[in-house]
């Protein structure tokens, strides 16, 4: 429940109305005088990223005229709309502001040209939409809606990236048009299948189409003016509208026609299934909104011209009455403090207006004569005429326009006639001129275009070309002849009407389907939300599992397998070296060096070891010497000399500081595992240094240092020259190692000394 | 001469390995000083030890004649005080790990990543 | 010309005069700064310098190559330093605010000098022993830092990154050695050509052997364990510094290595390191997605993020190799914005753990806000330079026909978004669990403020116009390839 301050100040309100229409209202009416003038289609292109072909082409047709008309007609009726119904709420200026970037977003994805441009401002409405679902985000399921409509929608987003680049690479272009020009090129090439199939992804997460659809009736979390604006008039027409703007290249295309009409359809009938369970209005609304869009789906998959123009007739009906319509939701959560259609009835009374608007937009939804709603089911009947579609789908859609009377029903008659019977805590009240407006505007816009059709042919005619370009737009007449349609619209109305009076029954009979609903693809949402904890708990717990012996075991023996594959890969047919004479000492150094590193396996004393390791530091100190190395040797003595009297000081030092009621088990003599990789690593290394021994020397560095050391730098131990000045940059690196190597261990010897104390 | 020398550093890379992998802190950081000084000798014998007189021009000659690599040795020369700055630091830090946890052993050192009873999130740390 | 070794001679410099002026802890903060403006300076300077020359180089001593040292600042190394210049000053900036700065014993400023000395030393290096010797500067600062904390908790994870990066290094080191025995040489543009005459059955293994050093510096799988063992126990100015150039170092090397030095590598090694990247993208983001405490989850995707990384080099093209460098700009900049968010929030909430915090959208809409736009950058939301960097990788991996890639690459974004979604619904909307709490106000949070708006208006700048870095990687990327843009 969204129930906001109902007490607003009246000093303040129309002050913050006026400021917060101001743009909206600019933009609506500098459209409009602008449309009016400028012949359609109209362009013009900025450079934004050209390294990547991407720039904003602005490309505005009738297709993105209608939807401009909308986005900003409606825009301001929300935006009057949301100063009423927001008003005193202590963060409405950030619905406003999050709401006029919607705008801004929205205008943006439906003039953009460029396939990447529109993906950037279609990514954007979702973020804003997500910020807008959670607004009141105190509440755990607000929040949880949110979440759910951003993941769908943004993980369809992601599918559309993927979509459009594949476009983009097919097509050799990100432009819309052009790509509708080269369609015929490219129309057989078989990436075209995925590239498609990613798209209608994204555009049916966008659109609330099944298995996607179930993010829309959560979303009616947010507050009233959001779910009329982004949710049933706006955004969610995203999807549909950007499978219009790709109708012309693909609508010849089997998969397209099949799959979009597949999907609509579905989607239609479950949703109409669905809105039969519902008790709330604005769940009701929303269940509602998603039969539309799937019929929307399946008017863009059908081939014809009727067809185009049908998508743009329903396009604008529906904006036209489905809004007014959360308008009054909202109006009765404003002025009742609730949206349960069983706590509703009777509100005419107090509500007049308020009732009026329901009315009138509720027989526009339901699509009785003299009403837009009415203009727009005959064209799409006649569009349906012309397509020859299976049998299934005209029953189908029957049954889905059945069910839109029955909700107009409940809208108009069900909650405002009859008597009020509910006992409250207080009376229900008209809302305020702010929130009656906007419902009283649109429910009568859709009247007067019911009334006087020819007054919007033109716009709609240019829409409809946009989707179906040999339709000539002056030839569009949406009058009506009266009689036949009426007959055919009424077994609707009378089966609708039907399923009104026995709403309850059919809520109880379809209440058993709640089994398949629990299977639905929510279920699988959550199930995957409930997976992913799983998985992550326990990839992560075996790779960072907190022991360091485990994590350098991982790495050592991932290395050594690798370099094992690499090895193996080079071919195994390997250049050893030659076995040369060998002097004595060589050979007597290097077994002391074996012999030290071989008893470190045995022994298990702390001291004992270090004096082992030692042989090892001591050993190759002697090699050094006899290989003709005699500075090396002495720094390695001198190292190995004050890191072994040091270390086995501290160790003397450390027996007083371990506790040695340890409480892990103690290690194991030997180990065999960690035996095992460090075999391996080893022997990988030995067999790289030997291969490497084998090959050639190129000894071009080592004799330009010999024949420069004393000539350029003076000196004759050519070691030391480069150690300072061939390589004097290696012992600049090397002293810093020491320094810092002091200052890091400083504080640490300092607490050492007076932990000590 | 290279077969003699890459067979010992191989036993001093297996022996630093296996050491460095036991949960016996000191063990482990006297593995890694025994691998950095196998790494040391790989560097060496780089160089190929094809000579057994050390790189330094003799008086009364300006260019250096057939001895040892003098390059090579520079690098292990640069290389060995660099593992000993870390080696020396290694044991610091080892000091104060002991003295602060009683105990040396690497697996029960789970202070930065503690262990987690619940099955599914990680525990709330008290911050400092 | 002289320029070019001012990256690491400015930092090493300024961490001198800072040691010598431990006792007086203005003066050694003074100096700091200083140190870190005239390196943002330099830096500067050199972006210029590179734009305009292709490169600067000096060879130490005036040596010929390949005989001295080489140092070549090129771009790909002119934009890192840049980055860690920049990461340098707003940490020292940091550091003066009550934000969970670091402890003030007087070694901070030193070691964090020296860090960023010993890892603007590896951009820019062109010899492969020196490029060792800078990382084990690197290293040991970092060790340094890692254990100023003082308790327990900051020795077991200096113990934890010393060990596996120590053995990093020494296989770095093992690598050389073969590099050195199997060639002869060790300046970049020699290797290059002297690659060429090894057998190539030598030659592969060596390569790999190199790769696993960089990837263990890079935190990739299996290989990251020290990364999310460690930043966690880090305050907030050393950690932005770490998460901003500690992974790049490794990732720098890795493309100087690939497709410079020993280029082309092997169909082989890069389909391995295509493997790696995608094992450290899916379980670097799980790890994520595991975690409650903010730090921790970041460091998580700091390894998902270097998959995405690694990717792009994989694809060992000249766009791969443009958009690591893209990907490893925005991630340098945008990480460390969310670690130092992550700071914020502790600082206003009380803890860096996501079920002990909440309500700071209601109390912090400012700081909110800021976390959001890194957020959604870091997830690749357009148009933030997330998705500049997302869309080159993906795009490159459908030219080259590696749909898996690219599928795995967007479902990890997807994953991301649902890690960077919790923290936002849980530290953010959730209300707070103790319903007496109210933000701290009497604390200085001015220079953290600061810093953080400057990494935002960056990235924002970035993100809203690409244009100009999007050239310049792709210059870069060329440089490394051998040509001259």
């Amino acid at each position: 429940m969204d129930n906001p301050e109902q007490n607003q100040t009246s000093k303040k309100g129309p002050d913050s109305t006026l400021f917060h229409l101001a743009i909206p209202t600019l933009l609506f009416s500098c459209l409009v005088w602008w449309l009016f003038y400028q012949p359609l289609p109209w362009s013009f292109q900025i450079a934004w990223v050209p390294s990547l072909n991407i720039g904003f082409s602005v490309f505005v047709d009738g297709l993105s005229a209608q939807f401009l008309l909308m986005i900003s007609g409606i825009g301001c009726l929300v935006f009057l709309y949301g100063t009423g119904y927001l008003a005193g709420h202590k963060k409405a200026n950030h619905v406003f502001l999050l709401l006029l970037l919607f705008m801004l977003a929205m205008i943006g994805a439906v003039v953009s040209d460029n396939l990447i441009v529109l993906f950037v401002f279609w990514e954007l409405t979702s973020v804003l939409s997500f910020l807008l679902v959670g607004f009141n985000h105190e509440e755990e399921n607000n929040r949880k809606s949110a979440q759910q409509a951003m993941l769908i929608t943004g993980s369809g987003g992601l599918c559309l990236l993927l979509g459009c680049i594949l476009l983009g690479q097919i097509a050799g272009t990100y432009s819309i048009q052009l790509l509708i020009a080269r369609a015929p090129l490219f129309i057989n090439d078989p990436r075209l299948f995925w590239a498609l199939g990613f798209v209608f992804i994204g555009a049916f997460t966008k659109s609330a189409q099944f298995p996607f659809h179930f993010w829309l009736p959560n979303a009616m979390a947010a507050p009233t003016p959001v779910s009329a604006y982004l949710h049933s008039a706006t955004m969610v027409k995203l999807g549909i509208y950007l499978l219009a703007r790709l109708d012309p290249a693909f609508s010849d295309l089997f998969f397209w026609e099949v799959s979009l009409i597949t999907v609509g359809i579905f989607t239609a009938v479950i949703a109409a299934i669905q809105t039969i369970y519902e008790r709330d209005l604005k769940r009701i609304l929303a269940w509602s909104t998603i039969a539309t869009l799937g019929t929307l789906v399946m008017l863009v998959g059908m081939p014809g011209e009727g067809a185009a123009l049908a998508t743009a007739a329903l396009f604008f009906a529906h904006a036209l009455y489905k809004a007014p319509l959360f308008f009054v939701a909202g109006n009765l959560d404003h002025g009742a403090g609730t949206r349960q259609i069983d706590c509703l009835t009777g509100m005419r009374r107090y509500m007049p207006w308020t009732a009026t608007a329901a009315f009138f937009a509720a027989i526009s939804m339901a699509g009785l004569p003299l009403t837009f709603g009415f203009v727009a089911k005959d064209i799409i009947n006649l569009a349906k005429s012309q397509a020859n579609l299976l049998q299934l789908v005209s029953y189908a859609a029957f049954f889905v326009n059945v069910v839109s009377v029955a909700v107009a029903a409940i809208a108009a008659i069900h909650i405002f006639w009859g008597q009020d019977t509910i006992p409250r805590k207080a009376q229900p009240h008209e809302a305020n001129l702010r929130m009656l407006f906007p419902p009283l505007v649109l429910a009568a816009t859709g009247l007067l275009f019911g009334l006087r059709p020819a007054l919007i042919d033109p716009l709609l005619g240019l829409a409809a070309q946009s989707m179906a370009p040999g339709l000539d737009p002056n030839k569009v007449d949406l009058s009506y002849d009266a009689i036949p349609v009426i007959e055919a619209t009424f077994g609707t109305l009378a089966l609708g009407l039907f399923t009104y009076l026995r709403w309850d029954w059919l809520h109880n009979k379809f209440n058993r389907l709640q089994a398949i609903q629990k299977r639905g693809p929510e279920s699988w949402y959550n199930a995957v939300l409930e997976t992913l904890p799983l998985v992550a708990v326990r990839s992560t717990r075996v790779f960072q599992n907190g022991m360091l012996p485990r994590y350098l075991l991982t790495l050592i023996a991932t290395v050594a397998a690798l370099l094992a594959t690499l090895l193996a890969a080079s071919g195994l047919n390997w250049q050893w070296p030659e076995m040369e004479s060998l002097p004595f000492p060589v050979l007597g150094a290097s077994m002391v060096i074996a012999a030290g590193a071989l008893a470190t396996f045995r022994v298990s004393d702390h001291l004992i070891l270090l004096l082992v390791g030692g042989m090892v530091g001591y050993g190759s100190a002697l090699l050094f010497l006899f290989t003709g190395a005699p500075d090396l040797a002495l720094t390695q003595f001198v190292v190995e000399t004050i890191f072994v009297v040091v270390v086995a000081a501290v160790l003397v030092k450390l027996r007083s500081f371990r506790n040695e009621t340890a409480k892990v088990p103690p290690e194991k003599r030997f180990r065999p595992l960690h035996f095992l990789v460090a075999a391996s690593f080893g022997s990988v290394f030995v067999i790289l240094c030997l291969l490497v021994s084998a090959l050639p020397f190129d000894p071009a560095l080592t004799d330009f240092y010999g024949a420069r050391s004393l000539l350029d730098a003076n000196g004759r131990n050519v070691v030391n020259i480069i150690l300072v000045d061939f390589r004097a940059l290696d012992t600049l690196g090397e002293i810093s190692v020491l320094g810092f190597g002091l200052l890091a261990a400083y504080p640490l010897l300092k607490q050492i000394r007076e932990k000590r104390r | 001469m290279s077969w003699a020398v890459i067979l010992a550093l191989g036993t001093v890379i297996t022996a630093g390995i296996y050491l460095a992998l036991s949960r016996d802190l000191f063990r482990c950081l006297i593995g890694l000083a025994l691998l950095g000084n196998g790494i040391n000798l790989m560097l060496f014998t780089s160089g190929r030890l094809n000579s057994l007189s050390p790189p330094i021009i003799p008086a009364g000659d300006t260019v250096l004649g057939a001895t040892a690599n003098p390059l090579a040795q520079a690098l292990v020369l640069t290389a060995i005080v660099i593992s000993f700055a870390m080696l020396c630091f290694s044991l610091i830090l080892a000091i104060r790990i002991v003295q602060e946890n009683r105990s040396d052993d690497t697996i029960a050192l789970r202070e930065a990543e503690p262990h987690s009873n619940d099955p599914l999130k990680p525990i709330i740390e008290d911050e400092p | 010309m002289i320029l070019a070794v001012a990256p690491l001679l400015v930092p090493l410099a300024t961490a001198l005069l800072c040691t010598v002026s431990y006792g007086s802890p203005r003066l050694q903060s003074r100096f700091s700064i200083a140190g870190a403006l005239a390196l943002l300076i330099t830096a500067i300077i050199l972006v210029i310098e590179v734009s305009s020359n292709h490169v600067v180089s000096l060879t130490a001593g005036n040596w010929p190559l390949p005989y001295g040292i080489e140092v070549v600042v090129d771009r790909l190394g002119v934009a890192l330093t840049l980055i860690a210049a920049l990461m340098l000053t707003i940490s020292l900036l940091w550091q003066n605010s009550d934000a969970d700065p670091a402890p003030t014993s007087g070694f901070f400023h030193p070691l964090i000098h020296g860090l960023v000395a010993g890892s603007c030393a590896a951009f820019i290096t062109a010899d492969l022993f020196n490029l060792y010797v800078w990382f084990e500067v690197a290293l040991i600062c970092a060790l340094g830092l890692l254990a100023q904390g003082g308790g327990l908790k900051h020795f077991d994870a200096t113990l934890k990154y010393f060990v596996l990066n120590l053995v990093g290094t020494l296989l770095l080191l093992a690598a050389i050695a073969l590099t050195y025995a199997a060639t002869g040489h060790l300046n970049f543009a020699n290797l290059r050509l002297a690659v060429q005459q090894v057998d190539p059955a030598v030659m592969l293994p060596i390569t790999g052997l190199l790769l696993i050093a960089f990837l263990v510096k890079a935190a990739a799988f299996p290989f990251f364990a020290w990364l999310p063992a460690s930043y966690h126990t880090l305050p907030a100015p050393s950690l932005a510094v770490f998460s901003a150039l500690l992974s790049k170092i490794g990732i720098c090397a890795l493309v100087r290595m690939l497709s410079g030095t020993f280029h082309p590598p092997s169909y082989l090694l890069m389909t391995l390191l295509a493997g790696i990247a995608l094992l450290s993208m899916v379980i670097g983001v799980l790890g994520a997605a595991y975690h409650w405490d903010i730090r921790r989850i970041l460091a998580f995707h700091s390894i998902s993020q270097v998959g995405y990384m690694l990717l792009a080099i994989a694809l060992s093209s000249r766009q791969g190799d443009a958009a690591t460098i893209f990907f490893a700009v925005h991630h340098s900049l945008v990480k460390a914005g969310l670690f130092l968010c992550g700071a914020l929030i502790f600082c206003m909430a009380g803890h860096y753990d996501l079920r002990r915090i909440g309500g700071l959208y209601a109390a912090r809409p400012f700081l909110s806000v800021i976390f959001l736009l890194f957020a959604l950058s870091l997830v690749g939301i357009p148009p933030l330079t997330g998705f500049w960097g997302k869309y080159l990788i993906i795009r490159e991996c459908l030219i080259q026909g590696q749909y898996l890639w690219a599928g795995v690459a967007l479902s990890v974004g997807g994953l991301t978004f649902y890690s960077m979604l919790k923290i936002w619904k849980e530290a953010f909307w959730k209300p707070h669990p103790d319903a007496t709490w109210s933000p701290t106000k009497e604390k200085k949070l001015a220079p953290a403020y600061a810093g953080i708006c400057t990494l935002l208006f960056v990235v924002l700048w970035l993100g809203l116009y690409p244009e100009p870095l999007l050239v310049f990687v792709n210059d870069a990327a060329m440089t490394i390839r051998g040509g001259i843009p």
